[in-house]
């Protein structure tokens, strides 16, 4: 009812009123592309104004107004308590005597069973010979009809550090369960967006060089330990003459799984204005390998135990009250 | 423009104090800091006791003593001091095999009090089910005093022992809930197998917590179970639970009782930690918030109707205070390690900065710790001789519905608030009177034993609160 009338404010604020108040679509779509133009020319005089203003301070010496930061979620995440410091000495306590400290120590050497749930289709076929690419010293078993607190012993026997079983729904994997042995945690993550690599627009193929392993932004409690485990699946001495990389991006609790080739290339560049040419050395990336995203869905304390397990953090739709929380 | 700021919990009376004890050896004091003399404040770790490496499985607080009694994963017991952390008596483990001791943690602690008819000993069980009593101190047999075997298969997960001291009940995964008489060491009462349900399937026994619900009546046990659910056992009754309530899909991890008699505190493996009535078997109510990990265990304040739970959060682990009341969080504080077991300490506040950094802990907290021991240890001497006459007259509170009952406890009321009052009043302060004023009437209807503690500024007449005990 109100959106009929025009309001005297609306006047006041802004050239003119509201194109979301005009009723008529042409009319209106109109207006609203008018004033994205206007806008846009703003900007334009904004930004030019400030580097204008920034070249006189330089010219004049004197140090220029420091620039805007734009708001992002990450910028405006909530405080969190549990974020990691460097100089933690419990931390380093606990983190000498957790589930992965023997790895670590370089006590113990990765090696991986790759398992599926009991039914699945070749696109899980596909994605687990491509994990066998990427992580070194994985054996993969067909899981029949075994029940995964059996696997879990039998794995045990066999000294595996760690299994990983991929789950599935409506022939697409959906779920990894990553269950580190002795008496390690049981992570289980939701995920998405798989691209396999032949998929991948220009891919590379990877060679058996051991990889180097990134992992971005683990910053609390929960994601360092999460982080933790990701790299206890990998060898500790990466083989930099390869040029591997595998790399495990946390954002906004979201784990992104990216392996590539890169290459160091001077690269000569030229700048406006300067007859020189100048050369600079840039890394370029080939990816190659599967491309995923992975979400924590549950970690628990021992091996697999659905039933009579203890869970370390379970996420429940509680916790998604603000969009600016995030936990790992 | 969202809001990009967290709503800050409201602080916790300032009289808390509690324990918390964690999987890599340190013990921690948690205290509430109220700002400028303020009420409520927020939670801080206050002192920080024990060495990494050598984790705790579980403990067990004697208010009367003031003691902390605190298991390892060796297998061997220590008994501090609650005030700064001082070890006043150790026991060495019972294993004498270094293999054996890795596997055999101790799931079961109880420290007695010291006046009561067991003195100065501790009550430890394994999780193989070896349960033995052993004094320790200035006495010359360190030996077990009575050393038994609960079960002979099985793990047990958690003991108990009543508030009288005579009686402590036992259970495990395969092992049936048991009472035993601590003064024969002989099983006065074992609980029977629930009925085949519809299948025929028997579940198999998994206590995974208990407690006594009365603290006059040893004869009604609450107990969570691993298969999700609260059972309510009288033993007077029959042998088979009373009241068996399930409780969403996950083990129950610990359990604690309300001194009203009938509400049971309930916490399991995912988070969720809810209250029931055990009378009806209805739940109560349940505790909401950001509880991701298991919890661990539930501590009950003695007087001050707050409790605690140890909540296991990823590598984030919380310490957890609500209101009983409105179920509110209070405070919240990160504790960095996966926390086995939280006490209450009905003692006063000391006068400790808060930790600032772990480094300095040690420099800054231990002087202060040492310089606050010397105070207490004077005036401990003189508040224990008074103890013991006035514990005859809280059997008075039996029954205060009647109206001669009632009279008599208006007296002895008064009597109470006097002598504590004329010994204490250089040591008293604003904040003191008005908890103190609160938590008498709830006292009134449990018959307890009322000890003063001697302390700096101590405030409430703590009753004797059954230690919490957690097995790892």
């Amino acid at each position: 009812m109100g959106t009929k009338r025009l309001r005297e404010d609306d006047g006041e604020g802004k050239e003119g009123k509201k194109p979301s108040l005009i009723r008529n679509k042409e009319r209106r779509s109109e207006a609203f592309a008018q004033l994205k133009r206007e806008k846009k020319k703003e900007k334009k005089l904004r930004i030019k104004a400030r580097d204008a203003r920034e070249k006189e301070c330089i010219e004049l010496g004197e140090a220029p107004p420091p620039r805007k930061t734009p708001r992002t979620i990450e910028n405006t995440r909530e405080p969190d308590e549990t974020i990691v410091r460097p100089d933690d000495d419990e931390l380093l306590a606990d983190i000498a005597t957790d589930e992965f400290a023997e790895h670590f120590n370089r006590d113990k050497s990765p090696k991986l069973l790759i398992t599926t749930c009991r039914k699945c289709s070749k696109r899980t076929f596909k994605l687990i010979l491509e994990l066998q690419s990427v992580i070194p010293n994985t054996e993969y078993y067909k899981r029949n009809k075994r029940s995964l607190k059996q696997l879990v012993k039998d794995a045990t026997e066999q000294d595996f550090t760690a299994i990983v079983v991929i789950h599935e729904n409506r022939r697409e994997p959906d779920g990894m369960v990553i269950v580190n042995l002795p008496e390690g945690p049981t992570a289980h993550f939701r995920l998405s967006n798989l691209v396999l690599r032949k998929e991948i627009k220009n891919h590379g193929r990877p060679t058996s060089h051991l990889p180097e392993l990134i992992l971005n932004n683990f910053t609390t409690s929960l994601g360092h330990r999460i982080g933790r485990m990701f790299a206890s699946l990998f060898y500790q001495d990466p083989n930099f003459r390869g040029r591997r990389v595998v790399t495990f991006h946390n954002q906004r609790d979201y784990i992104f799984f990216r392996h590539h080739r890169y290459v160091f290339e001077p690269k000569e560049t030229k700048q406006k204005g300067e007859k020189k040419k100048k050369t600079a050395v840039i890394a370029r990336l080939q990816e190659c390998g599967p491309r995923f995203t992975l979400k924590l869905l549950s970690l628990q304390h021992g091996t697999f135990d659905t039933k009579h397990g203890e869970y370390e953090w379970v996420h429940k739709p509680d916790m998604d009250t603000s969009r600016r929380r995030f936990f790992l | 423009m969202p809001r990009t700021s967290t709503l800050e919990p409201p602080g916790c009376p300032a009289q808390l104090r509690a324990i918390c004890c964690d999987a890599l050896g340190f013990v921690k004091v948690v205290e509430a800091r109220g700002e400028n003399g303020a009420e409520n404040g927020p939670l801080d770790v206050v002192a920080r006791w024990g060495q990494p490496g050598a984790g705790i499985s579980a403990i067990s607080y004697s208010n009367s003593s003031n003691r902390l009694a605190v298991a390892r994963k060796s297998g061997d017991i220590e008994i501090l001091e609650s005030t700064d952390g001082s070890i006043c008596a150790q026991l060495a483990s019972l294993n004498l095999d270094a293999k054996e001791r890795e596997n055999d943690a101790i799931s079961g602690l109880h420290l007695f009090r010291e006046d009561g008819p067991c003195g100065q000993s501790v009550l430890s069980c394994s999780r193989n089910g070896d349960a033995a009593l052993r004094t320790f101190g200035d006495e010359d047999a360190p030996s077990p005093v009575s050393r038994w075997n609960v079960c002979k298969s099985g793990e047990v997960l958690s003991m108990r022992v009543h508030n009288s001291e005579n009686v402590a009940s036992f259970g495990g995964n395969r092992v049936e809930l048991s009472l035993w008489d601590l003064e024969s060491s002989s099983k006065v009462w074992e609980a029977k197998k629930p009925r085949p349900n519809n299948i025929g399937l028997v579940s198999l026994p998994y206590v995974t917590a208990s407690t006594f619900l009365l603290r006059d009546d040893h004869r009604k046990l609450v107990i969570g179970t691993g298969d999700y659910q609260v059972r309510l056992y009288d033993v007077h009754a029959q042998k088979r639970p009373v009241v068996a309530v399930t409780f969403k899909e996950s083990p129950i991890k610990a359990v604690a009782e309300d001194p009203d008699g009938f509400t049971v505190y309930v916490g399991n493996s995912t988070g969720s930690m809810a209250s029931f009535d055990m009378r009806t078997g209805k739940l109560l109510s349940g505790f909401k918030g950001k509880l991701a990990g298991s919890v661990r265990c539930i501590a009950r304040h003695p007087s001050l109707p707050l409790i605690a739970s140890c909540v296991w959060i990823g590598l984030d682990r919380f310490l957890r205070i609500h209101d009983i009341r409105s179920r509110q969080l209070l405070g919240r504080i990160f504790l960095k390690q996966p926390l086995v077991a939280v006490v209450f300490d009905d003692q006063a506040k000391t006068s400790e900065e808060p930790l600032l950094t772990a480094s300095q802990e040690q420099s800054q907290g231990k002087r202060k710790q040492i310089e606050n021991e010397v105070d207490y240890m004077d005036k401990e001497d003189d508040e224990y001789e008074e103890e013991k006459p006035r514990k005859k007259k809280p059997k008075k509170h039996k029954k205060p519905k009647r109206k001669q009952a009632g009279k008599d406890d208006e007296a002895t009321d008064l009597a109470e608030d006097e002598s504590p009052a004329k010994k204490l009043k250089e040591l008293k302060k604003l904040k003191r009177k008005q908890n103190g004023e609160t938590s008498e009437p709830k006292k009134k209807k449990i018959k307890d034993t009322t000890s003063e503690k001697p302390k700096e500024k101590s405030n409430e007449k703590s009753t004797n609160k059954k230690k919490r005990t957690r097995e790892e």
